[in-house]
């Protein structure tokens, strides 16, 4: 359809679209070339909970229980949070009113914070605080609670846009049948908007499986099953960041095997995410 | 109503709480030898004169590489969005695909192919160009949606003048997304500030000040993070350190909110 010069011109950007594609190729060939040996998959996942590099005894598992409980938890807390912030945003909120734009503005700020300062933060002023009540304080609560304020501005800005993807004929018409908010929400707005409030749960939670800074500073980083809110845990981004830095052969292959694992994981929830976007593309 | 403001109000008070006690503790430590001597004693001491520089070098790597190859990428997403929509859709899948990925694994990456392959070693050449990669999907989504509107509004004219597809792309979509690219090169810098995880195993943690890119150097980032965790005593710094990077931060986020006002006036999109 093109003469050939006009290919020629357009070339370049051909070439930086088939780099881009390539990273994603580039990463897995990376990342499986340095695993010595992946169908001992199996080996890595046999729940005795033993991590013991220096004797060759790698299970991945108590490090994935914990990564995936740190990163519900972290949901089960923001979800509220981020539910009546968005509405609040959205409906109560004066449009244009300086007291909304600053929160605005403080969300969308937050939401891409760097995750270190919440690490320092959650160090010295949340760990603290839990080991007042009792001693450690490093653990599943602590890291649960710095991931939920690191997440939960993301997941607000999230909500926003599903709310707003509602038709705004439904407020008009539970307005003029004079339905309160708090019905309007629980009733109407959610049921509504469900199945995209739970595909951005499911990108949040995708970020907090693979958080790292913030939760290798609160988490403890004790290679133990996550049976207690108050027990000191390691996740497996913990693990990578602790241990990348001296690991050899056998612990080296290791470690990229549970980075394997963590990238299968944001993957699958990439995909499971995936028909939203195409819902955009449509719109 | 009540119980919904007080989740709302509870909902704000981690970030006021982290930020107040980010520059409380933080700034007091500001003296002006934090920016012109290194760090002594593990960090205890001193200013973060080669820290700056290092981060520096690691984001001026970072944004030679990705901002035309994200802008070409972007590019290239308008054509094919018009000829190739199977293509657009493959490059879009891989760019949702890649926001996905935790910077973690990026920092395995450039740690294998970077630090080991391509025999950079822990530098920060290595550290810049995993971080361009990391900020690749961020850049061009925001690109690309600008892009798009332009090539929407465009379109009809061109066609009717008879203008190469070429033509169109470099002297017209591309001049008037200028705004934009400077939007995306912002948002890109701040996303590539932020990042830790990534550096660890790719630039290193040497404080030293680096004498060229093929030298280890320690992102400000990764110092709170050193100073934090390994050094005792550290924290002093490691919140002086945090103080500057929230602010800088801050201050960036202001000139996007200013910028983005006047883009949304000057040609009504992003």
């Amino acid at each position: 359809m093109f003469r050939l010069s006009e290919w020629f011109k357009l070339s370049p950007l051909f070439l930086a679209a088939a780099i881009t594609v390539s990273v994603l190729t580039l990463i897995f060939i990376m990342i499986l070339s340095e695993i010595q040996d992946l169908a001992s998959l199996p080996a890595f996942i046999t729940f005795n909970g033993l991590w013991f590099p220096t004797e060759g005894l790698f299970d991945l598992t108590p490090m994935l229980l914990s990564t995936l409980l740190i990163a519900v938890c972290a949901l089960v807390f923001s979800i509220p949070i981020s539910i009546v912030q968005a509405y609040w945003l959205i409906f109560i909120a004066k449009k244009n009113g300086v007291w909304s734009i600053l929160v605005k503005r403080f969300i969308e700020v937050f939401s891409g914070f760097p995750s270190v300062v919440f690490g320092l933060w959650g160090l010295t002023e949340i760990v603290p605080l839990i080991a007042k009540w009792t001693s450690p304080g490093f653990g599943l609560l602590a890291s649960a609670v710095v991931l939920a304020a690191m997440i939960s501005p993301y997941l607000t800005l999230l909500f926003e846009a599903n709310f707003l993807s509602a038709p705004t004929q439904l407020k008009l018409v539970s307005n003029s049948l004079g339905i309160t908010h708090q019905k309007f929400l629980f009733q109407i707005l959610i049921p509504y908007s469900i199945k995209r409030l739970v595909q951005s749960s499911a990108l949040a939670l995708g970020r907090g499986i693979g958080e790292t800074m913030a939760i290798v500073m609160v988490a403890g980083n004790v290679v133990n099953f996550p049976t207690d809110f108050i027990k000191p845990i390691r996740t497996i981004t913990g693990a990578i960041a602790l241990e990348m830095g001296y690991a050899v052969d056998g612990h080296r292959s290791a470690l990229f095997m549970a980075g394997f694992i963590l990238l299968v994981l944001s993957l699958l929830i990439a995909f499971l995410t995936q028909d939203k976007m195409e819902q955009h593309d449509a719109n | 109503m009540r119980i919904s403001s007080s989740i709302l109000y509870l909902g704000l008070i981690p970030g006021l709480w982290l930020i107040t006690c980010t520059l409380i503790l933080g700034l007091p430590q500001l003296r002006l030898e934090t920016f012109l001597i290194s760090p002594s004693d593990a960090g205890r001491a001193g200013g973060l004169l080669s820290i700056i520089i290092s981060t520096l070098l690691i984001l001026t790597i970072t944004l030679v590489i990705s901002v035309p190859l994200a802008s070409a990428t972007a590019l290239a997403m308008t054509y094919f969005r018009r000829y190739f929509l199977k293509l657009s859709r493959l490059l879009s899948l891989s760019l949702d695909v890649l926001s996905a990925i935790p910077s973690v694994i990026f920092g395995l990456f450039g740690n294998v192919l970077f630090v080991e392959k391509l025999n950079l070693g822990h530098s920060i050449l290595s550290g810049g160009l995993t971080l361009a990669f990391m900020i690749l999907p961020t850049m061009v989504r925001t690109l690309e949606s600008s892009y798009h509107e332009i090539e929407k509004g465009y379109a009809k004219t061109t066609e009717a003048l008879g203008i190469n597809f070429s033509t169109f792309i470099y002297q017209i979509v591309f001049p008037l997304g200028l705004p934009a690219l400077i939007f995306a090169t912002i948002l890109g810098m701040t996303r590539a500030m932020a990042e830790t995880a990534a550096l660890l195993f790719t630039s290193g943690y040497s404080d030293r000040m680096p004498e060229s890119v093929l030298d280890s150097g320690r992102s400000m980032s990764v110092h709170i993070y050193e100073l934090a965790m390994n050094v005792p005593g550290g924290d002093k710094n490691a919140y002086l350190t945090a103080a500057l990077l929230v602010f800088i931060l801050l201050t960036i986020n202001s000139a996007i909110t200013y910028f983005g006002y006047h883009l949304n006036k000057r040609l009504g999109i992003l």
